[in-house]
């Protein structure tokens, strides 16, 4: 099996050729300019005429919104067998599987690829330090699709790729009551981030600080959860951390089983006394 | 001793008051009160028809509210300064209007057919002397009425126009009637003048300034009188004195509408079972003009006393609604299109006649309803506005969200259906399935099923039921929403197909009597279940606590340490249990139980008691608002000095709880009935098997 | 313009739960609903049916109760919907479901526009709209965030947001779209309007009537195919603190310091 691994100038290749090692050794990384290639269609045609001269049989692609739409074009132009936001892969007497998330986060699937040529794509970090030279390609012209209008837009916030977060919940009784999170999330050198009733129903903060199925997933060292219940749409987006604190004042919160440690107190009584000894490090 | 009757006047006004005054002045008052009920589209043949409905329906209830309101001022009396100028008002204008009219009867009818006078000697006597009386304390009401509206200035008044010339002309006829009293007495002077004390008093004063014109004076004030009177008599329909005639014709069309009731604009079982077409049907109402008469005629009825609004929770948090203002000004836009004689294009919303925030501030606790001396709906109002905008998709993601988790996750907390009976693990609580015959079906309801501090009031109530040796049973993973949420939020149709669900359940285990301790599930089962055929019996269990404190199958509370525990104790009426539910006693006799005299009532308490902020749906929601409906509520409960509350609903313990927390300066505990009952009961655990 | 909207019976994710006592996935017994998704690509073809006077059908692949789904989605504004549906739905992957759908794409058809939600909230793959443009050879965008017809000419102009960009393409129709949640605010759709939607707008379809050979449509001729399950969560330490609040502070630092996150 040979595989090939496909990322944008500024991605990280490390996870995915990771996630391919377990299957197989040849591991060929490409780095591919966005420029020329914004549509699909495009990156998905230059992708298939280097499975094809490479003689790749597993493409690995990042998870990115970009790339989603070149995954599903790439699957259909190669017939291929498609793993999406795969986390596992694996060699099986089922063939070659991959895991991933099913029901909004609840199990963890085996999927068996039954194609000859298999399409995955799971989540990249970015690149620290130098990046490789793109590979040159030739943009292909794309029939019925023009690209009229690029807008960069502001970095993402420092979320998805904090080393430590610290989230909150419903428990905060007000907006005001955020700068009781964030002097804590100062002291800690932590981005803030919360779930998503803060966002959807008290509209306090964007949907950039949501944490959880439908906001950002994040893979912190410390994950701080500050009055967070933790249903499983939230769960879903931390869970991956390294360290998992959480406080609640209800002993049975379900955000207690998926934490490393469990806090079982007011974050009123808690976070001020925790952001002082902090500072007073 | 009798009534020189007409003295110094032409002769020919023996017959020309009939002829030039009363007559013209009834066929203006007919003309105008016909034109005053068809502008809100009624008619006086609907009005007819409508009256003999409500009489064959209903004809204790009825005449029990119409003569209690009229003449027994039963909901007028309600604010003490409004009663005392409408009493005075009411009462003063009603016995001079009947005096006046006795002599006319007596002067020309029985004294020319039968030759008979009863206006004579004692009975003469008092009859000036209560008529002028009539005249002084008419005077003291106009003068209350106007210290009240014109110094004291309480927000809520209405600010009608009409209220200012009925005060003005009220003033003057009484006033005028004693000066002509006083021009009689003067003109004619009589041995037992001083039977009318104002109007001889009044004489002597003027004496000296009248001098020889008296008979001139008595003329001059005669004629003003008359006129001013059967003038302000005919138009009476143009001002808001209309309600004279308007409001126990609106009392009696609608007096056996039950509290908290809404209406019922379809009954979709009925046409699914029949296959019938639910193509016309439509549970909003766009516009007040598309009401049938009797809500139109409801509407207009209002005359902007201002009592609702006083009450009202979600105006005193300062929320943008006042029930007042909503009933002006659907009544102000119904008569526009009846003027204009064609529906408007646009509903009220677009058209700026109330706004969406309006519609959802409203908690239905219905204070405003228990207080209208119109019995208008205020709330059913508001909810059917909220089913316009139900159907018309324009709804509120939080309420949009609180609709979809009812449908799909079976409560209206979104929680999934597979954690309903989470509360009862290790609990050892019969299901239908161990105990297919129970006394009483125990309805959980979705709060204590779901959220983690409702949670003991459901475990409180097993653990009583089972030291009682009730017998009972729960549905358990069959229990679903009871659609409250639905109905109160407007989807009228979702919460039918439920209620219709439901009754199925409730029949297909033959449940006879079912037992809540969630005054919500109460009401809906017992208030509108029955609409589409529920044959049940729905007891709340403080009834049912009461019961058993009282025949010591449970133990009173005042064990030493429980005691200590509950101090002084008050309790919150839930709107739906006290108010809507009539249900008083039982949870008094509870608290009695738990804390004997150091039991205290909330000042504003049983049917004037104060929605703790989450009906109406209004637990899964937010609206602009500048406090919170619970931290006004919580104030009013501290302000009795207690140490605990007790509630007797998942919803006020959550809402009250949570204001407690806010409130960092307050001590105060919250605590179910249940809670407090199950606090008196032995530590060690009953055998496992009764 | 004709417009095809796909929308997926799914069952509710809050719902499905992983039984640790029998070791199995609970699904079946969940309550179904439309995917949340595909609610923005219906509101947005019923927008463009009221601006365009389009006719808008509903398209969707499931079992024969995803009729309910389908008839809440034509409660939202479309003209009719069509069910495909047989013994095969059960297993289907992303690639066979995209196989019956431009089928029905052709069998219905021509459509202009096909719409759909970016993703499916139960397998979360994101493959099918994707792979309807690639068998129906039209352009597709995906993550479509903003949407203007043209007036009804035969392009349309679209934006879409990807990783730190916002990216405009003008695209010839017929096309393929799926839409963000970014797109619009999907109408709610009361019971009553759902049912007043009568079943003879509601037409069932065979794999045969759009012209998929069913044979194709099995586990093992499928691309991918789910050979196992197990609960998701990862295992933690769970160790409980409470107290007072210093001590408990003491105790979080203590933690921290041990797993090396405090410098």
């Amino acid at each position: 099996m040979s595989a090939l691994v496909i990322v944008e100038p500024g991605q990280d290749p490390q996870n995915l050729v990771a996630l391919a090692q377990p299957v197989t050794d040849a591991v060929e990384v490409v780095v591919l300019a966005v420029a020329g290639l914004e549509a699909g269609e495009a990156t998905a045609e230059v992708v298939a005429g280097l499975v094809s001269s490479r003689g790749a049989d597993l493409v690995l692609l990042p998870a990115t919104p970009r790339f989603a739409e070149v995954a599903a074009l790439l699957t259909g132009r190669l017939d291929a067998a498609c793993a999406p936001d795969a986390i596992a892969l694996a060699m099986t007497p089922d063939g070659l599987t991959a895991d991933r998330l099913l029901y909004g986060g609840v199990v963890v699937g085996t999927v068996a690829l039954q194609r000859p040529v298999r399409v995955v794509t799971a989540v990249v970090k970015p690149l620290e330090g130098a990046a490789a030279a793109p590979e040159a390609v030739t943009p292909p012209a794309v029939a019925g699709k023009t690209l009229t209008g690029r807008t960069e837009t502001a970095a993402e916030g420092g979320l998805a790729n904090a080393e430590r977060v610290v989230a909150f919940g419903r428990a905060l009784r007000s907006q005001d009551d955020i700068a009781l999170v964030q002097a804590l999330a100062d002291a800690l050198g932590a981005a803030v981030g919360c779930s998503r009733p803060i966002v959807d129903d008290n509209k306090w903060l964007d949907l950039s600080y949501q944490v959880g199925l439908t906001g950002t997933t994040v893979r912190p060292q410390l994950y701080l959860a500050l009055g967070i219940s933790g249903q499983i749409q939230h769960l879903v987006g931390m869970r991956d951390s390294t360290l998992i604190v959480a406080v609640n004042t209800n002993p049975s919160a379900p955000i207690f089983e998926a934490s490393d440690l469990s806090v079982v107190g007011d974050l009123y009584q808690i976070v001020p006394r925790l952001t002082a000894a902090l500072a007073a490090r | 001793m009798s009534r020189e009757y007409m003295v110094q006047l032409p002769p020919w006004l023996h017959w020309g008051i009939y002829v030039f005054a009363l007559l013209p002045t009834v066929l203006v008052f007919g003309w105008l009160m016909t034109r005053r009920v068809q502008r809100s589209g009624t008619t006086w043949g609907e009005l007819g028809r409508g009256l003999t409905e409500a009489f064959q329906r209903n004809p204790k209830t009825v005449t029990r509210r119409v003569v209690g309101d009229v003449f027994g001022q039963v909901t007028v009396r309600r604010d003490r300064l409004g009663a005392l100028l409408h009493l005075l008002i009411f009462g003063s204008f009603g016995l001079l209007v009947v005096g006046t009219a006795l002599v006319a009867v007596e002067q020309d009818f029985t004294r020319l057919v039968f030759g008979w006078r009863f206006l004579t000697g004692g009975l003469y006597a008092v009859f000036e002397a209560v008529l002028d009386t009539a005249t002084l304390t008419l005077i003291a009401g106009v003068l209350v009425g106007m210290w009240r509206r014109y110094r004291l200035r309480p927000a809520h008044l209405g600010g009608r126009t009409s209220v200012h010339v009925v005060y003005g002309a009220l003033g003057w006829l009484a006033l005028s009637g004693l000066l002509l009293e006083a021009g009689r007495l003067l003109a004619v002077p009589v041995e037992h003048g001083g039977w009318s004390y104002a109007g001889n008093g009044l004489a002597a004063l003027l004496d000296p300034v009248v001098g020889d014109h008296a008979v001139g004076f008595y003329q001059v004030f005669w004629a003003a009188h008359a006129i001013s009177a059967f003038v302000f008599l005919a138009l009476i329909p143009l001002l808001m004195l209309d309600h004279i005639v308007v409001l126990p014709l609106t009392l009696a069309i609608q007096a056996d509408r039950e509290p908290g009731r809404l209406t019922t604009p379809f009954d979709l079982p009925a046409i699914v079972e029949a296959e019938g077409d639910l193509e016309g049907i439509s549970a909003g109402v766009a516009n007040p003009v598309d009401h049938p008469w009797q809500r139109r005629f409801m509407l207009d009825a209002c005359i902007d006393c201002g009592r609702c609004e006083a009450v009202c929770p979600a105006h005193a948090a300062g929320r943008p609604l006042s029930p007042r203002q909503v009933v002006q000004a659907l009544g102000a836009d119904l008569r526009t299109s009846i003027a204009a004689g064609a529906p408007p294009e646009a509903d009220v919303f677009a058209r700026g006649v109330v706004t969406e925030d309006i519609a959802w501030s409203c908690l239905t606790c219905g204070a405003c309803a228990r207080e209208c001396p119109a019995l208008v709906d205020q709330p059913g109002s508001l909810v059917e506005l909220r089913r316009h905008l139900v159907e018309g998709g324009q709804v509120p993601e939080r309420q949009a969200g609180v609709l979809e988790a009812v449908e799909r996750n079976q409560n209206p907390l979104g929680l999934p259906s597979y954690q309903r009976t989470d509360w009862m693990t290790g609990l050892d609580v019969p299901t239908l399935a161990e105990n297919p015959q129970p006394e009483y079906l125990y309805w959980i309801g979705c709060m204590a099923a779901y959220d983690q501090r409702a949670r003991s009031v459901a475990q409180a109530m097993v653990k009583i039921l089972k030291h009682a040796g009730v017998s009972f049973a729960v549905l358990g993973e069959e229990e679903v929403c009871c659609g409250e949420a639905q109905r109160k939020l407007g989807d009228e149709a979702g919460f039918q197909m439920r209620a219709m669900e439901n009754i199925a359940l409730f029949a297909g285990y033959e449940i006879v009597k079912v037992l809540t301790h969630c005054p919500h599930c109460l009401a809906t089962l017992t208030k509108d279940y029955p609409e589409f055929g529920a044959k049940i019996e729905v007891v709340h269990h403080s009834v049912l606590l009461a019961e058993l404190l009282a025949s010591g199958k449970v133990p009173a509370v005042g064990g030493a340490g429980s005691a200590a525990e509950v101090g002084t104790l008050t309790f919150h009426d839930p709107c739906n249990l006290g108010r809507l539910g009539g249900v008083l006693d039982p949870p008094r006799a509870v608290c009695q139980a738990a804390a004997g005299p150091r039991f205290v009532e909330i000042g504003q308490s049983k049917d004037t008691s104060f929605c703790c902020g989450a009906g109406g749906g209004n637990y899964f929601y937010k609206v602009p608002e500048e406090r919170s409906v619970s931290s006004l509520r919580l104030a009013q409960a501290s302000a009795t000095g207690a140490d605990t509350v007790a509630v007797a609903c998942p919803f006020c313990l959550g809402m009250l709880e949570d204001a407690a927390r806010s409130a960092s300066d307050s001590p105060l505990r919250i605590a179910d009935l249940a809670e407090l009952v199950a606090s008196g009961l032995p530590e060690e655990k009953p055998p496992e098997e009764e | 313009m004709r417009i095809l909207v796909c929308v997926k019976h799914v069952p509710d994710t809050t719902e499905v739960r992983f039984d640790p006592a029998t070791q199995e996935l609970r699904v079946r017994q969940a309550p179904t609903k439309i995917n949340n998704y595909d609610e923005n690509a219906m509101e947005a073809a019923v927008v463009l049916r009221q601006a365009l006077k389009a006719e808008v059908v509903v398209g969707c692949v499931g079992p024969s109760e995803a009729a309910k789904t389908v008839k809440e989605a034509v409660a939202m504004g479309a003209d009719r919907g069509v069910l495909v549906t047989g013994p095969w739905v059960g297993e289907l992957d992303a690639a066979g479901t995209a196989s019956v759908i431009a089928g029905l794409a052709r069998s219905e058809g021509p459509f202009d526009l096909v719409l759909a939600g970016d993703v499916s909230e139960d397998g979360y793959h994101s493959l099918v709209p994707g792979l309807v443009a690639t068998a129906l050879s039209v352009p597709f965008v995906r993550g479509v965030s903003a949407l203007d017809s043209d007036s009804g000419g035969d392009l349309v102009s679209v934006e879409r947001q990807v990783d730190g960009a916002v990216e405009s393409y003008s695209v010839t129709l017929p096309a393929v779209l799926s839409v963000s949640t970014a797109l619009n605010t999907p109408r709610t759709v009361t019971k009553l309007q759902v049912m007043k939607v009568p079943m003879s707008k509601v037409a069932t379809r065979s794999a045969a009537d759009v012209g998929v050979d069913e044979a194709r449509l099995t586990p093992d001729a499928a691309a991918t195919r789910l050979v196992g399950v197990r609960p998701a969560a990862t295992p933690r330490s769970n160790e409980v603190v409470t107290g007072e609040p210093d001590d408990v502070v003491a105790q979080i630092i203590a933690r921290l310091e041990q797993a090396g996150v405090l410098a």
